[in-house]
């Protein structure tokens, strides 16, 4: 039985940020389980562009970066790799202008797609000596003599445990089986420094037991161990189900998941397909559970309108709406749905939304609205950008362009009308 | 009117049944309306402001008189929090410049005593404050020493919780103590309580109320004038009038387009003059001071920058935060019409502290007992609570804290606020004499 309609478009919002047309035609005759591998069957490793891949190049490097990585999001045939990418950046979060390297940014970009649907573990215990990170959390100086606790901590906290479930102490124990792993700071590359490392064993309260502790000797103590391998594979279970269904989920959802992540020796492609075949995925619950974020809209607007990011430029709006992509405002990354949702955010949408409207004039992209039927022209804008309009929005659309229509201000018809396309409620909803 | 039942169902909709922070969804009241018309906001803008508020027939001199209307009674005190994110060093904010374990630990993190702009015979303030200094100086400004909480948690993210919660108690926090004292304010509409930036923090969310989020740069979507585009403004407030039936998220999220029209309109005087600081921190100070001047009725003013979280390259950052701090609150005042500097207070408070020692790296790392500053015409100048005890402490080890932050919370709100201290916070402690004035015009 092919996949529902609305399932259909719930799962293409939900993956690869937007319905475009040929992926709705190519998918609409498949089954839930065959759209769903189809979205996953990633075959691609595009290489970065050599420009960024020098240090120093100021803005207009990270005007490169930000403009190939929203192209890549728009325009590559499986969206759902970057998807995934922004997810993990979300996870084990840098921030560029906190790094101050491009390269090592654009490495760890190139780690997170290539390790998208890997294993966890090896994700994991890459991202922890990738330059990017061992600069943005300090363990690059970490020594166990004068420790630096800052990646240590949110390695358990944010990144692979969760708060409560680790003690003071064992943020100092894991400080000091991280140090060593550093940085040259003249070429950025990973270097292992084993005079910052204490070679002497230490009793780590979490764990129980004494040992000579390293960092890659704790994560794998934590993926071996049942009692603690459960907490870290709920920790991203958990994550992972609500940046693509739903908060909060049921405590026996996130187990049943985790069990799943463990089960597949932690293959986040498992885990992914579960999550994404799960019927709680089609529930009322899941389809209106999310609010896109600014990146899922501004990539959205990009894809419908055909518009490349180089010309149109929204990173000149996306710090205003609260997603510098390439920023995160603090290691926790960005939260979800109400978070989005404040007057100041929202009138960086609008400018955004407004500087599109003229672009797409410009461009001749909106000759067709002069003389098409008031509902004709609703329906047809509001599909364009992929999305059916509830009674409220349609009435408030036919009003306006009604009254507007009496006017003689003509010129305004087609960008306003884009306008109030482009801000209604339902092009914000993920 | 008929337009306010639609809108009551809305807002009951929006309600439940999960506690919902909404932000957009109470009407213009009058008074609010009445100043959209004055901003030049007009015609079209108004006719839905019309539809919702009843105000059908009124004349120009009513309007005129209504103008004069004061938003915020004369008795009523104004809060400006700020935030300094990260977890500011307070040792070296407020140095203890005789403490011979302070320079045995830090070594040449330590603010050198020559330096310190001494308070009294044992603490000081960072060389980089002049401006906050002449504020103690003339008996305006009042810090709390050694604030905390018990078993301090030294994340960023658990920490901040805790305070922006202004409770201790474990579990999720959903709410914030601003946002309570929102909640429980008997008249109430959007323009009570606003947050300078593009994220509303946890503090300033209540149960069924939240603050509104004010652009920090000027030139936003919601200010033009012309006809066409109030027409606009007037089509894009329409997608809220009745519910969706697709979730509350759209719902919401309809009622946030509204809401940034009104407050886009409302506030845009605030942009216009003189040009506004690049400095993030002076920007929003210079902010907040305007949006009080413009009288929209707002209690509770909240802005915070950073990034104040030192492990490394200490001497730099630290230096510059501190800069940044002395020229916002100079900026504030500087901004701020005389007539309001007896009714606000401003409270600077941080997620934590730094650990006593200086780490490896030239910085420092997460601890406890920091201090608050408050700042203002009601306050008690002087010091309060009192320096951590840095004796015999290992190098990961913080001062314990002495003053608990929810004592401080629930005095500002008691004294200046107009109470609901103990009722927000859960403490019924309190910092004796923190103020010794109450608002006054």
């Amino acid at each position: 039985m092919p996949i529902a309609t609305d399932d259909l478009y719930h799962l293409l919002r939900r993956t690869e940020f937007a319905v475009r047309p040929a992926r709705r035609n190519a998918l609409a005759p498949l089954t839930r389980e065959q759209a769903v591998d189809n979205i996953m069957a990633i075959t691609e490793n595009p290489a970065m562009p050599a420009s960024l891949l020098v240090p120093n190049g100021g803005y207009p490097q990270y005007q490169t970066f930000v403009h190939w990585w929203l192209e890549r999001m728009r325009a590559s045939p499986r969206p759902f790799q970057e998807r995934m990418t922004a997810f993990w950046f979300g996870h084990f979060t840098s921030a560029f202008w906190d790094v101050g390297h491009c390269p090592s940014m654009a490495n760890q970009n190139k780690l997170y797609r290539s390790l998208a649907l890997g294993d966890y573990r090896t994700l994991t215990s890459r991202m922890a000596i990738e330059p990017a990170m061992l600069v943005y959390l300090d363990n690059a100086s970490n020594t166990a003599a004068e420790t630096n606790k800052n990646f240590a901590r949110e390695l358990m906290e944010l990144f692979l445990l969760g708060v409560g479930n680790y003690t003071e102490a064992d943020v100092g124990a894991a400080a000091r089986a991280w140090a060593g792993h550093s940085v040259d700071w003249n070429t950025r590359k990973y270097v292992y420094r084993a005079n910052y490392h204490d070679a002497a064993t230490a009793t780590w309260p979490l764990f129980g037991h004494t040992a000579h502790w390293t960092g890659q000797r704790m994560l794998s103590h934590v993926f071996h161990t049942p009692s603690l391998r459960i907490i870290a594979a709920k920790h991203i279970a958990r994550k992972l189900w609500e940046h693509f269904a739903y908060p909060k989920p049921s405590d026996a959802l996130v187990t049943s998941l985790a069990n799943t992540l463990i089960g597949s020796n932690w293959s986040i492609k498992a885990l992914m397909r579960t999550i994404l075949l799960h019927p709680e995925f089609y529930s009322p619950a899941a389809k209106q559970g999310l609010v896109r974020t600014p990146l899922d809209w501004v990539v959205s607007v990009l894809t419908h309108t055909s518009s490349s990011p180089k010309t149109m430029n929204p990173e000149w709006f996306m710090d205003g709406m609260g997603m510098d992509p390439l920023n995160p405002p603090n290691v926790s990354g960005w939260r979800a749905n109400e978070y989005w949702l404040n007057s100041s955010a929202f009138q960086a949408r609008a400018s955004f939304a407004s500087h599109m409207r003229w672009k797409l004039k410009e461009r001749g992209s909106l000759t067709w609205v002069a003389g098409t039927a008031v509902p004709a022209a609703v329906t047809r804008m509001c599909s364009g950008l992929g999305y059916a309009p509830s009674a409220s929005t349609r009435t408030a659309m036919e009003r306006w362009m009604t009254a507007q229509r009496g006017t003689p201000e003509g010129w305004a018809e087609d960008v306003n009308l884009t306008m109030m396309a482009l801000m209604a409620p339902e092009m914000h909803q993920a | 009117m008929n337009n306010d039942l639609t809108t009551a169902q809305t807002l009951r909709l929006l309600s439940t049944p999960q506690p919902v922070a909404e932000e957009g969804t109470v009407e213009w009241d009058r008074r609010r309306f009445l100043r959209a018309v004055a901003y030049g906001l007009g015609a079209a803008a108004a006719t839905t402001a019309v539809d919702s508020v009843g105000l059908v027939n009124l004349l120009p001199n009513q309007l005129r008189d209504a103008w004069g209307v004061t938003p915020v009674g004369p008795s009523e005190g104004i809060l400006v929090n700020v935030v300094m994110y990260g977890g500011n060093d307070g040792a070296n904010t407020l140095v203890p410049y005789t403490n011979r374990d302070y320079y045995a630990q830090r070594g040449a993190l330590a603010v050198p005593a020559a330096k310190v702009r001494k308070l009294n015979t044992t603490v000081g303030l960072a060389p980089q404050l002049p401006y906050i200094h002449s504020l103690y100086n003339a008996g305006q400004m009042a810090i709390v020493q050694g604030v905390g909480y018990a078993n301090p948690n030294f994340s960023h993210f658990s920490s901040m919780a805790q305070w922006m919660r202004g409770d201790v108690r474990p579990g999720s926090p959903t709410t914030g103590w601003i946002g309570r004292w929102l909640d429980g304010l008997g008249t109430y509409d959007i323009f009570k309580a606003a947050t300078i930036g593009e994220t509303v923090p946890l503090h300033m969310n209540g149960q069924t109320r939240r603050a509104v989020g004010v652009a920090s740069k000027a030139g936003g979507f919601g200010t033009d004038t012309t006809a066409v585009e109030r027409r606009l403004y007037t089509g894009l407030r329409e997608f809220s009038k009745t519910p969706s039936g697709r979730g509350r998220l759209q719902d919401l999220t309809a009622a946030t387009i509204r809401t940034q029209l009104d407050v886009a309109a409302t506030s845009a005087p605030v942009y216009r003059g003189a040009a506004l600081p690049e400095a993030e921190a002076v920007r929003k100070m210079t902010l907040a001071a305007r949006l009080i001047n413009a009288n929209l009725g707002l209690r509770v003013l909240d802005l915070g920058w950073g990034d104040f979280d030192t492990h490394d390259s200490q001497p730099k950052m630290h230096n510059d935060r501190l800069l940044e701090f002395d020229a916002g609150v100079k900026a504030f005042y500087a901004a701020l019409a005389p007539g309001w500097r007896n009714r606000v207070t401003m409270i600077v408070w941080s997620e934590f502290g730094r650990t006593a020692w200086r780490n490896g790296s030239n910085g420092t790392d997460h601890g406890a007992a920091n201090n608050i500053y408050l700042f203002g015409n009601g306050v008690k100048g002087g010091l309060f609570g009192r320096q951590p005890v840095l004796t015999g402490l290992q190098r990961w080890q913080s001062p314990n804290p002495t003053v608990d932050f929810r004592s401080v919370f629930a005095t500002v709100l008691d004294s200046w606020l107009g109470g609901g201290g103990t009722a927000v916070t859960g403490t019924a402690n309190r910092v004796a004499n923190l103020f010794d004035a109450v608002p006054k015009p």
